[in-house]
This record gives C-alpha cells, sequence and structure tokens, in this order.
C-alpha cells in the first residue's frame, strides 16, 4: 500500500518537475500556455514555437536521460555486489563516448541509430573488460579500475579529437547537456529504453537474489551468470544511450538510487519505479537550472550536487570497503 | 643486473632522449650546429632555439615527470595500493578548476598575467588533495582507502563542474582549457625553472630524508606503532610532500595522468625492495616517461603537436590494465 503512494507521489512530482521545466528557461512562460500547446495543438505562434519545437524535446530528453542513468547505475550496484558502482566509475561512459567519437569519425554521416549501436558496444567491452579484471578482487579494485580506463580513454579521444580537428564534438561530449536534441532521436531511444526497462521489471525478482550475495546465490541455485549478464547488458544499454544524447553524466547513477533504497528499501519491482521517475524528475530540474544559470552544461551541475553526496555515501557506506 | 649499473642505463636512456629532443623538430640542428654550439660560435637563430626554447622545456619536463612519479611512489607507500596515481585522486581535476577559474576572473584571453596561471592551478590542486586528506580520517585515524576513493570521487566531481563556467567561454578560452587538460607542456621558459628547480629539489630531499619510514609503511599499522613510529604524522608529512609536488608539476606541465603510476612500478619491479633505489630510479623514470612522450608527442604527426599527457595516457593506459590483471591484491 504504502509502495503505491510512493509510486503516485513521484508520479506528481516527476509532472511537476516537467510543467517547471517547461516554464522557466531562458524564456518563460505561463503554466496556461504550456498547457495549451501541449495538448489543443492548433496553430502555433512564435512561443508556442520555442515551446513544441525546442523546449519540449530538451525537457523530455532531459527526463529520459535521467531515468536511464539512475535505473543503470541502480542494476549496476546490484549486480557488481558495490554500492559505489555507476555507468560513469564503471568507465561505461568513456567507453560509449569514445566508440562515438571513433565512430563518427570513420563514417562521418553516421546515422542517430548507427552511433547509439557503436555507443552501446564501446560501453560493453568496457564494461566487460572491467568486470572481468576484477571479477574476484575487492570492490575497491573495481573502482580504480574504472577510474584509470576511463582517464585512458578519454585521453584516447582526445587525441582523436586533436588529430581530427573536432573541438566542437569534444566540447560537447565532455560537458554535455540535453539542448539541441531532435525528437526524431528521442523516437529512437524511447522504444528501446521501454523495452530494456520491462524486462529489467521482469527480472526484478531475480536482481533482489543478488542482493544476497554470491554464496547465497550459488546455493539457491539461481543461474546467476546468465542474470548478470543480462542484467548488465540492459544497464550498459540504458547508459550509452543516456551518453548519446546528454554527454557523460558523474554521479547521478550513483545519488539517484541510494536516496531510494535509503527511503524504500529494497525490493527491484518497486526500486525500479522509484529510480527512473525520481533520476528523471531531478534531471529535469537541474537542465532548468542549467538554462537559468545562462546555460551552464547541466552535467557540471549535477557534479556539483552529486560530489558531497557521494562523499557522505563513501563516509557511511563504503566504510566497509576502506 | 647489479642496481647501480640499472640506474646507469636509466640515465643514459634519459641523456640520449634529452639530446633528441634538444636537435629536432621543426628547426632541427644538424651536428655541425652542435659542434658550433659548443666552440661559442654558433649564429643567433641557433642559439635562441637551443638555449630559450628547446633547453627550459626539456628542464621542465625532466623535473615535472620526476616531481610527478615520486608523488606517485609515496602514494602507493602509504596506501599499500599499487595503483594509486596523483592524477586519480583528483590533483589534475583541482588544478584544472584553478586554471577555469584563471580564465573567468583573472585574464579572459589568457593572454596577460601569465604568471598567476601556475600559482592558480597550483594552489588549486594542493587545496583539492589536502581537502580529500581531510576528508579521509576514520575515527582519528587516517584510513588510506578511504583516501583513494574520495580522491576518486573528487576527481570525478571537480572534472564534472569544471565546465561550469565554460557558457561564458569563447574560442580561445576553450582551447586554452582543452589544451591544459590534455596535458600540453606549455611552462617552458628559465623563469619557470628557476622557480621550479629549487621546490622540487627541497621537497624531494625531505621525502629522501624519510625514506626509511617509506620503506616501512608496508608493514601493518598496529606494527609500526609497537616499533615506535608516529604512523599518522608520517602519513601526513609524507601526503603533504606528495601533495606539493604533485600539483606543481601539473600547474606547469598540464594535467598528467600515469607518470605516478607506472613509474613507482617499473622502479619497483627492476630494484625490488631496496627503498633507496626504488626511490631514485622512480625519478629516473619518471623524468625518462615525460621526456620520452614529450619528444613523441612531437615528432609523431609533426608539425602538429600531440600533447604529451595525451601520449603519456597511451603509453600507460594499457599498462595499467596490464597491472588491473596481474596485481593479485589491491
Amino acid at each position: 500500500m504504502k509502495d503505491g503512494w510512493l509510486v503516485l507521489l513521484l508520479c506528481i512530482f516527476a509532472g511537476v518537475s516537467f510543467f517547471a521545466a517547461m516554464m522557466f528557461g531562458v524564456e518563460n512562460y505561463s503554466v496556461g500556455k504550456v498547457v495549451d500547446t501541449l495538448f489543443w495543438g492548433g496553430e502555433l505562434d512564435r512561443a508556442g514555437g520555442i515551446l513544441y519545437e525546442i523546449r519540449l524535446p530538451r525537457v523530455v530528453a532531459a527526463f529520459l536521460a535521467g531515468l536511464m542513468i539512475s535505473i543503470s547505475g541502480l542494476i549496476m550496484q546490484t549486480v557488481t555486489h558495490n554500492n559505489l558502482s555507476e555507468p560513469s566509475i564503471l568507465g561505461v561512459n568513456a567507453g560509449a563516448n569514445f566508440a562515438i567519437v571513433a565512430a563518427t569519425l570513420v563514417l562521418p554521416v553516421l546515422s542517430f541509430a548507427a552511433m547509439l549501436t557503436a555507443g552501446f558496444l564501446g560501453g560493453l567491452v568496457v564494461g566487460v573488460i572491467i568486470l572481468f579484471v576484477t571479477r574476484f578482487r575487492s570492490p575497491i579494485h573495481l573502482i580504480l579500475a574504472g577510474a584509470g580506463i576511463s582517464l585512458f580513454l578519454y585521453a584516447v579521444t582526445d587525441f582523436l579529437v586533436i588529430t581530427n580537428n573536432l573541438g566542437q564534438y569534444l566540447a560537447f561530449f565532455t560537458s554535455g547537456g540535453a539542448a539541441g536534441v531532435s525528437l526524431g532521436q528521442l523516437g529512437v531511444i524511447a522504444p528501446v529504453a521501454a523495452v530494456v526497462i520491462v524486462i529489467l521489471y521482469v527480472l526484478s525478482k531475480e536482481l533482489d537474489v543478488f542482493l544476497f550475495g554470491e554464496e547465497m546465490l550459488a546455493s539457491l541455485g539461481q543461474n546467476q551468470r546468465m542474470y548478470q549478464v543480462i542484467t548488465l547488458v540492459c544497464a550498459v544499454l540504458l547508459a550509452s544511450m543516456s551518453v548519446a544524447i546528454v554527454g557523460n553524466v558523474v554521479f547521478l547513477g550513483l545519488l539517484v538510487p541510494h536516496i531510494v533504497k535509503m527511503i524504500a528499501g529494497y525490493m527491484h519491482r518497486w526500486t525500479i519505479l522509484y529510480t527512473g521517475l525520481f533520476g528523471g524528475a531531478l534531471f529535469m530540474l537541474s537542465d532548468m537550472a542549467a538554462r537559468m544559470l545562462n546555460e551552464t552544461p547541466v552535467n557540471a551541475i549535477i557534479a556539483m550536487i552529486g560530489l558531497p553526496f557521494f562523499i557522505y555515501i563513501i563516509r557511511t557506506r563504503g566504510r566497509k570497503y576502506a | 643486473m647489479r642496481n647501480p649499473l640499472k640506474l646507469v642505463i636509466i640515465a643514459a636512456l634519459l641523456l640520449v632522449t634529452v639530446v633528441l629532443t634538444l636537435v629536432t623538430g621543426t628547426f632541427s640542428l644538424s651536428p655541425g650546429d652542435l659542434l658550433d654550439l659548443i666552440m661559442g660560435r654558433a649564429g643567433a637563430d641557433v642559439n635562441l632555439v637551443f638555449y630559450e626554447f628547446r633547453m627550459p622545456r626539456v628542464i621542465i619536463t625532466i623535473l615535472c615527470g620526476a616531481a610527478l612519479a615520486l608523488s606517485g611512489l609515496i602514494l602507493q607507500v602509504i596506501s599499500r595500493n599499487p595503483l594509486a596515481d596523483p592524477g586519480i585522486i583528483g590533483v589534475n581535476a583541482g588544478s584544472g578548476f584553478g586554471v577555469v577559474l584563471f580564465l573567468m576572473f583573472v585574464s579572459g584571453g589568457g593572454s596577460n598575467n601569465l604568471y598567476a596561471l601556475p600559482v592558480m592551478s597550483f594552489i588549486a590542486g594542493l587545496i583539492t588533495v589536502l581537502l580529500v586528506f581531510v576528508l579521509s580520517f576514520v575515527r582519528g585515524s587516517f584510513n588510506s582507502n578511504m583516501f583513494i576513493l574520495i580522491g576518486i570521487a573528487v576527481a570525478m566531481g571537480v572534472t564534472g563542474f569544471l565546465y561550469v563556467f565554460t557558457s561564458t567561454f569563447d574560442d580561445r578560452q576553450m582551447t586554452m582549457l582543452n589544451q591544459y587538460l590534455a596535458g600540453n607542456i606549455w611552462g617552458d621558459t628559465w623563469a619557470f625553472v628557476v622557480v621550479i628547480l629549487p621546490y622540487i629539489l627541497v621537497v624531494s630531499v625531505f621525502a629522501w630524508m624519510k625514506i626509511n619510514e617509506m620503506a616501512m609503511l608496508n608493514l601493518e599499522d598496529d606494527t609500526l606503532r609497537g616499533l615506535g613510529m608516529n604512523v599518522n604524522v608520517e602519513k601526513v608529512l609524507l601526503i603533504i610532500c606528495a601533495a606539493m609536488l604533485s600539483s606543481v608539476a601539473v600547474s606547469v606541465a598540464g594535467a598528467i595522468s600515469f607518470i605516478g603510476l607506472i613509474a613507482p612500478h617499473i622502479a619497483r619491479l627492476l630494484f625490488k625492495v631496496e627503498m633507496k633505489f626504488v626511490f631514485i630510479g622512480t625519478l629516473g623514470i619518471g623524468a625518462l616517461l615525460l621526456s620520452v612522450s614529450d619528444l613523441i608527442g612531437k615528432l609523431l604527426l609533426a608539425p602538429l603537436i600531440i600533447p604529451a599527457g595525451i601520449v603519456v595516457a597511451l603509453i600507460g593506459g594499457p599498462y595499467f590494465i596490464y597491472l588491473l590483471m596481474t596485481a593479485r591484491k589491491v
């Protein structure tokens, strides 16, 4: 019962954030204007045009990105048995970023779907490498591995960028942001994200079992390797799609699942919903703040909020690693 | 092979690299020019290139490479973790933030007040490490794993919000920041040498005086306390050394990672447990790595110059992955 209410509450929160994000920015609009544009359609005046053509895709992109990053972080934390896992920490974002830049170089007229595929493969390779080399080792090993591989991959990306004069491209991916995403691109991403999230939702019981730890998994007879692979592929897919639309976002995938788990416990049936809604709403609001602060990169804002929180998590929950 | 001989080989390799760096480049010097230089009858242009452009750059490269390597060695000894590196735990990000602040508030074009830039990036880098350090005390005693975790967090977070002011930057400022973050050695004039040489020398000598403590720190804290060492104080002093070394190196040489990780590791492979040789070997290998990287960056795609930091990472990344696969315990 309590869980149902929480979902409702988060839906309302996400709805309010959506309207706020639609209303405020470089130019502000009233609620009425937003509702008119979205629901009544008709012929669009100038303000309506801006709302529909520029701001709506941006807000939706922000919501989707926040949702995908947060769920991806949640799954990675569960499956790697590590409270500090998150796509950017594990180097998945760096891998996706590198693959996208490399693919753009090889084929300059790449379709958006092909770019997504490249990002996914890049992220997947890094994720597999990291899990493989750190499988039987301590959680701090996992995190150092991620940090080191990220540094390496960003350097390789820099190398490609400098030797091929792609400065603009780099600036976009390092600072990121939801601006400039088209509704067509969202039309590619949204269905894939929906399918992936449904798969994860169906597997929520198996994910719950991961929380018991490896020995318990073995004795319960779960085919853990298989579920680990399936869920991680899903998580990497979500993370790499978010890299393709908003660049590298740090900490969000860590912060949101932790807040959710503090409030609502650990059952994935619910946490997947909560993290998705909450992460999406949070990213919309951060993007709104970014727009109001002279178009500051939104990732910078999230990093600024996330850093103290991350340190807090390390000092409280991460103590067993230290 | 005897240990002193290995050191001689490292020195010889370093010498070869230095000579190659001095004579190659867009304006390459012939053996005849070199002879002229030694005899003191070279033309003004040769003199200018040799003494004003290349010589200070080589010296800066060697100093910064050695400083980064020593900083990495200290961090690895203290954290008992072979994967620690000043770049991974936030020095580079902090210094980068100093550069952003400089571009934002001191000199918009990045052309005047040029000496304020290294000072600001140095201070920002130092503050970052010290902050990480202060945050990694658990119940009154310094916890090295906490230090690494928080360092990584701060590195990521600060790298993220580095870009907070960049929406107001023009192309030139953005290029400058990117060059810095890619590890482009730019503080290559005699003025920097004069400031940095004594500074690094003093800190290194201080670290050298702590060499017995460094050799013992691979024992458990409790054992060390039993032997009468004030573990916390020693760690604090050494960490401050590491922070001072790496932040000054990064402030003139740009954000360079992996040297602090690889150099101590190679030194340990070569010299095993003899801390004195490991120490000197680390300095030499660090200097060698950075100067070789600078040379490769200059020659590989000439006339395009690839920042040394990128070359270092291209060499160091695979080595790091190899380390990850083989390191048994972290």
